[in-house]
């Protein structure tokens, strides 16, 4: 066997990996909140959005509370059935599953002020007012970074590709170290 | 073609898990040392090629290069397959762990099958049209597999089983193309590398 050859070929598979690192064949859902309805979204990757996927919307404890499926454009909105974290399942329909872990977030209304006492000055909010608005303001900015965020976590990376490859050639590596080991009894 | 972690149940997840540990631990045997660096290169084309993806329809399919590992390795296939499959399970959480075996079987059980199309005679003129039948009906059986699996785990996969095997149709060709294009090409230069493994020796 020429060794050399197959260090070729090996080189080949790396130059191809290298020349397509992109999507992968999964699907991803991620999902947050706008104005008090939760949008989630699922993708498969390499190609489009999601069509009639379905979405179960679970409890943290897997008690199911919501069922739907998600439109043309891979979306699903719903109002939160219960306030607190929610699990988002996405079932494509052809094996492909994903889940997304929803973090509501501070429950507004029930976090006790600090301070008893109001201000009387009519110009200036309430802290609870501001409150509120700057969550909606920060939401809004921070909706696609964590959109970005996700989408990047889940993305096949080239080093992980190389991590692959240099673990198949390790474990050839192993091998042939055991088959010599077997062979060197025989003078 | 990988099924994800949570959608098949556990009787096809055990029932596939088992013949197909049997099948990692036969081609393990059945490998000798001299083919080691060559299941190892098998390995690697079968991790990188369902990188490559094309989309179509909904979704997306991929390359699976199971009707060339089998041409090539005959019952080497299967650990090269397992191998690749842990590690894309690993690195990339295709397919997952619990859904290993089944992904296993899937892809190997045909790629050995549809490889003794090639491996029974490596002479004749019609050694290209049974290179390009091995890696298409590799490619068909698999999806006949996967939706099998999706159908005994729940009868509301009958819908998408379709989509999934109209799916695989253009990757059915494709793959026909590149196994013949890569027998004929190793029958000239190298005929030993698609020997079995008793001739060589």
């Amino acid at each position: 066997m020429n060794l050399r050859r197959w260090m070729g070929l090996f080189l080949l598979c790396f130059l191809l990996a290298s020349a397509r690192t992109g999507w992968a064949h999964k699907i991803a859902l991620f999902a947050w909140e706008q104005d008090g309805r939760i949008h989630a979204e699922g993708r498969f990757y390499g190609g489009g959005m999601v069509r009639e996927g379905q979405v179960r919307v679970l409890a943290p404890d897997g008690t199911l509370l919501l069922e739907g499926r998600t439109d043309e454009q891979g979306a699903f909105v719903f109002s939160p059935p219960r306030p607190g974290n929610l699990k988002l399942v996405l079932l494509s329909g052809d094996g492909h599953r994903s889940e997304f872990d929803f973090e509501a977030g501070p429950a507004l209304p029930e976090t006790p002020s600090p301070q008893p006492a109001p201000q009387e000055d009519a110009s200036v909010p309430s802290p609870d007012v501001l409150r509120v608005e700057i969550e909606a303001a920060l939401e809004k900015k921070l909706t696609p970074v964590l959109k970005a965020l996700a989408e990047e976590r889940e993305r096949v990376r080239f080093q992980q590709v190389l991590a692959g490859l240099g673990y198949i050639a390790g474990l050839v590596g192993v091998g042939c170290w055991l088959a010599s080991r077997r062979r060197k009894p025989q003078p | 073609m990988h099924v994800s972690e949570g959608v098949l149940s556990a009787p096809v997840l055990l029932g596939a898990a088992i013949p197909a540990a049997a099948g990692v631990a036969y081609g393990l045997k059945r490998l000798d040392a001299e083919r080691l660096v060559q299941a190892g290169v098998m390995s690697a084309a079968f991790f990188v090629a369902s990188l490559v993806h094309f989309p179509f329809g909904p979704g997306s399919v991929h390359l699976l290069l199971g009707g060339l590992l089998g041409a090539f390795l005959g019952w080497g296939a299967f650990p090269a397959i397992a191998v690749a499959l842990l590690l894309q399970a690993l690195l990339f959480q295709f397919g997952g762990l619990t859904t290993l075996g089944v992904n296993c079987l899937i892809m190997a059980l045909p790629a050995v099958l549809c490889g003794t199309l090639v491996r029974r005679s490596l002479q004749g003129p019609g050694l290209g049209w049974r290179a390009f039948a091995c890696g298409a009906l590799s490619v068909a059986l698999s999806a006949a597999l996967f939706c099998l699996a999706l159908l005994l785990s729940s009868r509301a996969f009958g819908g998408a089983a379709l989509a999934v095997l109209a799916a695989n149709l253009p990757v059915m060709l494709i793959e026909g193309l590149a196994t013949a294009a890569c027998v004929r090409f190793f029958q000239r230069v190298q005929p030993e590398l698609l020997g079995a493994p008793g001739e060589t020796a």
